[in-house]
Parts: C-alpha cells; sequence; structure tokens
C-alpha cells in the first residue's frame, strides 16, 4: 500500500500542508512559497507517468487514460499559477492561501477524474466547488466578487442536492454506486418496468446538474456573473480546470454508465450542445465586458464538446476531446494576456480598455490577434482544426442541418472575436495601457503553440486518438 | 519533371518573409522596400520558371507534393498544379511583384508590417491555387481573410471598420457553407482530394444543395449579383495596395473555386439550373454596369465595374452548363473566355487602381467631380490611364477583348438573347469607362493646379509594364490558349462523359 503514497492526488494534498507551514512562517518571503507549490505540482505531474496502475472497476481508478488527462491539468494548472503571481504581485493581492485553496480544487478535479462510483464523484464535485466558493469571493475589497461568491454558492448548493437526488434514484433502482455495476443492471432492465422510469429520472437529474457545473445552457446563468465578478485569474481557473474534469465525468458516466439507455440521454446532449452554441455565440454580440464576452464564448465552446458528446460515435469522442484540449489552451492564451496587461493601473474590465494597445504593444496585440481568431475558428489556427473535427462527426453521424445551424453560429460568434480586435488594432488610444510584465516566455509559448498545432494539428490528434483507444478498453 | 518542391516554396517564402517584416518593427522603411520587392521578384521569376517547365500538353496534374498531414483523417498537403492554376499562380505573382515597385515610394505608418501582410497574402494566394487537397484549399482560402482584413483595417479610410467588418463575415458565411459541402463530400466519398469528388455518384438533391452552398460561397468571393454589396465598401476604404490585390487576384479566387468545385461535382444540378445562374450573371453585366455609371466616386465606379466583369466570367462558367452536350465546342470556348476573362481583369483593374491611388495622392479626392483636366499636368499619366479605360471597355487589340469576345460568342451558341444581352456591356462599360476619362482627364482646368505632377519613375514603370502585358495577351492570346487548352478540354470531356 506504501506505493499508494506517491499518486499525484496524495503528493498534492501532503503538498498543500507543507505549503501551509511554510507560508506561517515566511510570510515575508512569498515567493518562497510560490516556487514550492509550482515544484510539488511538477512532481505530482512527473508521478503521473508512474506504471502503478490502480484497478479500474473499482471505485477509484488509476490508469494510463486517466494520467494523461491529470497531467495536461497539472500541466494547466502550472500556467495558471504562473499568471495568477504575476497578476496578484503586481495588484499587491498576493496571498498564498489562494493558491492552496485553489490546489484543493485540483485534488477535486483529480478526484472527479478518477471516481467510477457516484459517491466518489460527489467527493469530488464538493472539493472543487467549496474552493472555488472561497476563490470566487477572493477579492474581498469588490462587492461584484462577495455577490458572485453568494451567486455560485447558493446556485452550486442547489445543483448538489439535484446531482445528489439524481444519485439516490440511481442507487435505488439498481442498487450500486459503481459505474460498472449500474452499466450491468441497465442491461438486464425491462424497458417497461418502474425502475426503468426512476433510473430515467435519475440519470436527467444528474445531467442537469453537471450541466450547470459546465456551464452549459439552459444552466448557464450563473457563468457571465461569476466570470465577471472574480478575479481575472479566478475565471482563468474557472474557466478550464472544472470544464476538463466535468469533461471527464460526462464522458465516463455516459460512455461507461449509462451506455445503455443512450437514446435517452444522447438526444438531450445534443439539444443542450445546441441551445448552448446558439444562446453562447448571440448573447455575446452585445457584451462590453471582456470577462462576460468570454463567458460566453465559454459557453459556446462547452456546447460543441457536449454536441460531440451526444453523437455517441467513437469519432464524436475523439472530436470532443480534441475539442476541449484546444478549448483549454485557447482559453488559457485568451485569459493569459488579459491577466498580463493593465489599463491605468488596474485591470482589463471592458474591451474598450484594449483601444489602440496595437500602437503601444504590437507583440501583445499579435497574441491577442492569435487568440481571438483561433477561438472564431479561422484557419490556419487550432481552434478551426477542433471545429473541423466536430462538424465533420455530425455529418458523418448526418446532422447535416445541425451542422448547418453550428457553422452560421460560427459565423455570428466571429463578429464579436474580430470587434475585440478591432478595438486592438483600428481604434485610438483612449486610455494609458500598460503592462506589468517584462518576462512573457510562458505567455508567448502558450499562444504561439495554437498556431504551431494549427499547424502541424495531428500532434493534438495523435494525442486523442491514443486516448480514445484508451477510453474504448474501459468503456467496453 | 523537377525533384524539388517548387510549389511549396512558392508558398512559403512570402509567408516566412512576410511574418519577418512583421514582426521586426526597428527595421527601417527602405529596407523593408527593398526585401519586399526582392521576395517578390523571386517569386515572380520562380513562377517564370515554373511556367516555363510545365508540360502543357500533358493532361494529369504537375510538380504534385503530397504528403500525409493528419494522418488519421486522410487529410494530405496535397499540392499541384494544372493549366488554370499556373495562370493564376503567374498572376499574383507579376501582381504582387508590381505593387512591390509602387508602394516603395509610398509612405505609410509601420510601413515592415503593410509590406508584410502583402507577403504573406501572397503566399497564401499561391496556397489557395494550388491546392489539391479540399480541406488544405479551405485552409488557405480562409486565412486570406486575415491579411486583407488587417491591411484594410489598420491602413484603410475613414469608414473603414464598418468596410472590413462587412467583407469578413461576408465572405466567412460564404465560405462556412462552402465547408459542410465539402466534408459532406468528404464524408461520401471518404477522402479529402477534390478529383475523388469528381466522381462521386450523388443524387439530384444532393447536387442540388452543394450547388446551392458553392454558389453563395464562391459567387460571394467573386462577387456575383445579389451578393456584391461588400467589395464597394471594401474597395472604397482600402489603401491602393490593398484594392489591387483584391481586385486583381482575390476576386478570382473565387471564378478558380467554381471552375475547380461547381463544374465537375454538381454537373448534374448545374445543367438542371443553369439558365437561372445565367439570369444572374446577366444582371450582373448589365445592371451593376448602370449602377456603376452612377458613381461619383472613382474608386466605387471601378469597383462596380469589376463586379460587371466578373459576370462574364460567370457567365462563361454557366454556359459550360447550359452548352454541355448540344455545343460541346462553344462550351469550351466559354470556359476559356472566362479564364482568360479572369487574368485580364487582374490585369486592368489593378492598373486602373493604381491610376485612381496615384490621382488620390496628389489631390486627396477620389471623386469626379473634384478631379478634372489632369491631362495638361500629368501628360504620361493621363495617356496611360485612357489607355486602361479604353480596355476595361473591351478595345479590340487589348486583353479586355478577348475574354469578352470569347464569352459573347460562346453565348451566341447558346442562344442569341443572350448574346446579345451580353454584348449590350460592351456598350455600356465603354461609357461609364469614357466618363471619367472625359471628366477626370481631359475636363477644362486652366486655373486650379492641386498639385498634380507628373508621376514616379517607379509608377510609370508599374503602368508601362501593364500596357504591356495587356496588349501583349491581347495580340497574341495564343499564349494563354496554349497553356489552358489541355485543361479545359480535359474537363469539358471529363463531365460531359460522365453526365450525358
Amino acid at each position: 500500500m506504501l506505493e499508494l503514497l506517491f499518486i499525484p492526488e496524495i503528493i498534492l494534498s501532503i503538498g498543500i500542508m507543507v505549503i501551509i507551514l511554510v507560508d506561517l512562517f515566511l510570510q515575508k518571503y512569498k515567493y518562497v512559497s510560490y516556487y514550492l507549490i509550482q515544484t510539488i505540482l511538477i512532481i505530482s505531474a512527473y508521478h503521473t507517468f508512474s506504471d502503478k496502475l490502480y484497478p479500474i472497476y473499482s471505485a477509484y481508478e488509476l490508469s494510463e487514460f486517466t494520467n494523461i488527462i491529470k497531467f495536461i491539468l497539472l500541466l494547466g494548472s502550472f500556467i495558471i499559477f504562473h499568471y495568477t503571481y504575476k497578476h496578484l504581485s503586481y495588484l499587491k493581492t498576493l496571498r498564498i492561501e489562494y493558491f492552496t485553496i485553489s490546489l484543493l480544487g485540483i485534488v477535486g478535479t483529480m478526484i472527479m477524474i478518477s471516481a467510477n462510483s457516484l459517491l466518489m464523484l460527489y467527493l469530488g464535485i464538493e472539493l472543487l466547488s467549496l474552493s472555488l466558493y472561497a476563490l470566487i469571493g477572493f477579492n474581498k475589497e469588490s462587492s461584484l466578487s462577495s455577490e458572485a461568491a453568494i451567486k455560485y454558492y447558493v446556485l452550486g448548493a442547489m445543483s448538489s442536492g439535484i446531482l445528489l437526488f439524481g444519485i439516490s434514484l440511481i442507487y435505488g433502482f439498481t442498487g450500486s454506486i459503481n459505474y460498472f455495476d449500474i452499466a450491468d443492471s441497465l442491461n438486464n432492465i425491462n424497458i417497461n418496468s418502474v425502475e426503468y422510469l426512476g433510473i430515467i429520472f435519475g440519470v436527467i437529474f444528474i445531467t442537469a446538474s453537471l450541466c450547470f457545473k459546465f456551464g452549459a445552457a439552459p444552466f448557464h446563468m450563473w457563468v457571465p456573473d461569476i466570470y465577471q465578478g472574480s478575479l481575472i485569474s479566478t475565471t482563468i481557473l474557472l474557466s478550464t480546470l472544472p470544464k476538463i474534469a466535468v469533461f471527464i465525468v460526462f464522458l465516463k458516466l455516459y460512455f461507461i454508465a449509462f451506455m445503455d439507455i443512450k437514446h435517452i440521454w444522447s438526444d438531450v446532449l445534443i439539444f443542450v450542445g445546441m441551445l448552448s452554441i446558439i444562446i453562447g455565440s448571440i448573447f455575446a454580440l452585445t457584451q462590453e465586458n471582456i470577462k462576460r464576452l468570454l463567458a460566453y464564448s465559454a459557453i459556446s465552446n462547452i456546447g460543441f464538446i457536449i454536441l460531440a458528446i451526444g453523437l455517441v460515435t467513437n469519432e464524436g469522442l475523439q472530436a470532443s476531446l480534441y475539442y476541449t484540449i484546444v478549448y483549454s489552451l485557447t482559453a488559457l492564451a485568451s485569459f493569459g494576456i488579459i491577466t498580463h496587461i493593465t489599463a491605468n493601473s488596474h485591470g482589463i474590465e471592458n474591451i474598450s480598455d484594449l483601444a489602440g494597445l496595437a500602437k503601444t504593444h504590437p507583440y501583445f496585440a499579435i497574441l491577442i490577434l492569435i487568440t481571438m481568431l483561433s477561438a472564431a475558428g479561422i484557419p490556419p489556427l487550432i481552434g478551426f482544426h477542433a471545429k473541423l473535427m466536430v462538424i465533420q462527426a455530425l455529418i458523418n453521424s448526418s446532422y447535416i442541418a445541425i451542422a448547418l445551424i453550428v457553422v452560421l453560429m460560427t459565423v455570428i460568434s466571429a463578429y464579436y472575436y474580430l470587434k475585440v480586435i478591432k478595438t486592438i488594432y483600428f481604434d485610438d488610444r483612449v486610455e494609458l495601457i500598460a503592462t506589468f510584465s517584462n518576462n512573457h516566455l510562458v505567455l508567448s509559448i502558450n499562444t504561439v503553440s495554437l498556431v504551431l498545432l494549427g499547424l502541424f494539428p495531428y500532434l493534438v490528434f495523435n494525442l486523442t486518438k491514443y486516448l480514445t483507444s484508451l477510453f474504448s478498453v474501459i468503456s467496453i | 519533371m523537377i525533384d524539388y518542391p517548387i510549389l511549396s516554396f512558392l508558398i512559403w517564402l512570402p509567408i516566412i518573409i512576410g511574418l519577418v517584416l512583421i514582426i521586426s518593427n526597428d527595421i527601417t522603411k527602405n529596407a523593408a522596400s527593398a526585401i519586399t520587392l526582392l521576395t517578390t521578384f523571386f517569386v515572380f521569376v520562380t513562377s517564370i520558371h515554373l511556367f516555363n517547365i510545365y508540360d502543357y500538353t500533358a493532361s494529369q496534374l504537375q510538380f504534385t507534393e503530397k504528403i500525409q498531414w493528419i494522418s488519421g483523417l486522410n487529410i494530405f498537403y496535397y499540392l499541384a498544379v494544372d493549366g488554370l492554376s499556373v495562370s493564376l499562380i503567374l498572376l499574383t505573382a507579376f501582381i504582387n511583384f508590381l505593387i512591390a515597385i509602387f508602394a516603395s515610394s509610398e509612405d505609410y505608418k509601420n510601413k515592415s508590417a503593410y509590406l508584410g501582410y502583402f507577403l504573406i497574402l501572397e503566399g497564401l494566394l499561391m496556397g489557395t491555387f494550388s491546392a489539391f487537397d479540399s480541406i488544405l484549399f479551405y485552409v488557405f482560402f480562409e486565412s486570406l481573410l486575415i491579411p486583407l482584413f488587417l491591411i484594410i483595417g489598420i491602413w484603410g479610410g475613414a469608414n473603414r471598420k464598418y468596410a472590413t467588418i462587412k467583407f469578413f463575415l461576408y465572405t466567412l458565411f460564404g465560405s462556412v457553407l462552402m465547408l459542410i459541402s465539402i466534408l459532406y463530400l468528404a464524408h461520401i466519398s471518404g477522402s479529402y482530394a477534390i478529383q475523388d469528388f469528381y466522381s462521386l455518384d450523388l443524387s439530384f438533391e444532393e447536387e442540388a444543395l452543394i450547388l446551392l452552398a458553392f454558389l453563395i460561397g464562391f459567387g460571394i468571393k467573386i462577387p456575383m449579383w445579389p451578393v456584391h454589396t461588400w467589395l464597394p465598401d471594401a474597395h472604397v476604404e482600402a489603401p491602393t495596395s490593398g484594392s489591387v490585390i483584391l481586385a486583381s487576384v482575390l476576386l478570382k479566387v473565387g471564378g478558380y473555386g467554381m471552375i475547380r468545385f461547381m463544374l465537375p461535382v454538381t454537373t448534374e444540378a448545374g445543367i438542371y439550373f443553369s439558365e437561372y445562374m445565367i439570369y444572374l450573371s446577366l444582371i450582373a453585366i448589365i445592371y451593376i454596369s448602370f449602377v456603376a455609371y452612377a458613381q461619383e466616386d472613382m474608386k466605387k465606379l471601378i469597383a462596380y465595374s469589376s463586379v460587371a466583369h466578373m459576370g462574364f466570367v460567370t457567365l462563361g462558367i454557366f454556359l459550360v452548363f447550359n452548352l454541355l452536350g448540344n455545343n460541346t465546342s462553344a462550351a469550351i470556348i466559354g470556359l476559356e473566355g472566362a479564364i482568360i476573362q479572369m487574368i485580364s481583369h487582374g490585369l486592368i483593374s489593378a492598373a486602373l487602381f493604381f491610376c485612381i491611388g496615384i490621382i488620390y495622392k496628389h489631390s486627396k479626392s477620389r471623386l469626379i467631380k473634384d478631379n478634372f483636366g489632369i491631362a495638361q499636368f500629368m501628360p504620361i499619366f493621363s495617356f496611360m490611364m485612357i489607355f486602361f479605360l479604353m480596355a476595361n471597355s473591351g478595345l479590340p487589340g487589348t486583353s479586355g477583348f478577348v475574354g469578352e469576345f470569347l464569352v459573347i460568342t460562346s453565348s451566341l451558341g447558346s442562344s442569341f438573347i443572350f448574346g446579345f444581352l451580353a454584348a449590350t456591356s460592351l456598350l455600356l462599360s465603354a461609357s461609364y469607362s469614357l466618363k471619367v476619362g472625359k471628366n477626370v482627364l481631359f475636363g477644362d482646368n486652366l486655373h486650379n493646379n492641386q498639385g498634380y505632377i507628373e508621376c514616379e519613375n517607379n509608377e510609370k514603370i508599374v503602368l508601362g509594364v501593364l500596357i504591356i502585358f495587356i496588349l501583349y495577351l491581347g495580340i497574341t492570346p495564343g499564349l494563354l490558349f496554349n497553356l489552358l487548352d489541355k485543361t479545359v478540354i480535359d474537363m469539358i470531356s471529363f463531365i460531359s462523359l460522365g453526365n450525358i
């Protein structure tokens, strides 16, 4: 059992306690704690390469699949912490608690990824949610931040309640909380029985709750407010790590536990995906606040992912994995740039704060140009390939009309990405813009990767193909 | 055959140098101009070399480069050329070289980035004309929007924000419809290679929908009559070189796409709907000519004249559908006429936009009423401009005549009315072209010299070279016929084999 001490989650958990102690004694030297945190992340990421795998069928899974996902997650956390540290140091609100709370949330996401039972899933989601409540309310001076925290807390608690209700229905009618056991009982169920009806109710409740956590329409109301209210560094975290984790939960729940009733949930997911794309694209048109804009953009991106899952084909599965990786990379880059810039000594809030950036900071302007065009799905950037894969999967499953609506929505959404580019390149400067960072190596790598992966898309393609093959071994 | 990747070279050399120019901010204007001039010259020489070693008696694709790009999806980095591609590649390289000469005396803020975007545009255009994998084609086709968007948006006129976003969204809308069709075709054929789409067995409904999507996608790019409104806006706001590249090469991408995709893939539906599409082209030719006559702004006038001239291109292409089976030789003439009209319009419209740019530089106005009597102050320039205006109206002996003549001949093969209506354009285009000449060049202007001085040497070179080429193609069009004959005849016989 000793070897289990070295799984990434345990390393992180022990690390969190060490950091709390270290920070207590080194209040003046916060950078020591910060570097310690990053070291712990690296050690933890290193251990995702371990070949000590834990049995798949039990409640907690340590397989190559989850290890790769966790590696991506930890890499993302590393980049987010890098941005956060710079941002908070500049705003003089750097507190190491911020990182320890984030790390707790990251442990929660890892538990969600590894969970093979509904109870374990619930534990992971709660751990994540609790730390997010604290992070969103972290900016105590801002009333928007407190409002966002309370709003997320109330709605999050309600959605957890719905999740628990769904879990209890599933447990009550199948007698099990393990994904594989649920799949077994669904396999032998009589379609006309009461149990069947109960299970369907349970699945719908769980779907609603997970869609809330994902931020998909029609459960998306909280997303813009919470994105706007929290610190930009929290927004980065919110828009990447939980999305990856919830996505994996979606895959495992639907493709393992509920595979036998796919006719029930696949239409639901396609509907939710379509609605998210439409709402995300249209509502973003009038947004002036850049965080709200990116929030709606996130909703529409989530729509693409859910739509691809809803196809229930191998191709759709791969497309959704591809889209998730690309979306996370793009979100990291686009929010990351905003953490690096400031207008009149406060952070960037409105799109108009960016006016004339191309004249004062041409380098940052090019970075934003790349991320926005990638998000709009313009080739040769990686965002195009992600959208291409989803649309090709739709067409191959004969959803031509849906594909048509989706591409028309991408044209609409191109408008607001272009609006950002227009503000940066064509408008005149209204406010003094400064960057508070000389070293933007990580940001540059992050952004340039959008171009390079767009030119050599097979790199991500092969990774997702491998992940898909690993996952289908589990799900059979 | 050669064993070095000449097409990749043509694509990536300008793109890489362009990126370097954009990133290096502190480079001087002269150095940036010199680098651009050298690069475009080098690309031009290479494309002439390509033209020389291109074997126009062979019917298969040449200089093929095929590497797997996305292995799991069967998407290839697949470049090749046929006669159509070679002629458009030559046009692209030539026009970009002229732009580099012309821009060397112009003064822009952040000029190295300006020239860098043009080089990127050149590379992407080369890629568009030589890609034979549909996704690769789409990637190049769509990427074209980015540099042009920035060129017009950063260096454009007062109303540029509106014009750029309109242009971008219009073309994006068309191209996503095209993307859907491509993906559908790929879904059926299991391959993304364009040539594999040709032999697909599609039902009539499928073909009709795909035809509609292609018609909207490429029709916006060309542009055809009801969806042309982005073009005058974009032209008016674009800087001179931006207008030149837009009119002379970017519009041709639409025509190229129609010939490459629409003709062979959706032949059956095309034959069925050909009459309606011919009506659209005729509306473009006649109605837009009247619209052009009514314009006050010279740039808008030439922009509308471009739409009218591109009407001949679409007319030539749609005539192929109409004539297939009944009169194959007229179909061949129509398609060749369409292609030659593309090349010739590329030269003439470029020349006219250069001329308007020169006038604007002196008088700071593009309105016809603000400019008059230029001939007294700029005699050489006026001589050249009146020549281009004549060529624009299809004067025999200039290249403008050849394409229109061929298309009109071919339409007579279909019906007398079509030929008659198409031929009215010769009258209409002469009237609006000469209106510009009469007022702007020969108006009465004894007292009011608005600072007109004879154009600079590099501008004279640009316009002079264009005169030579327009005359050369007008007097000996055989050069282009040689290049195109095999490609066109093969294509026509291929599509008539499959459908008659």
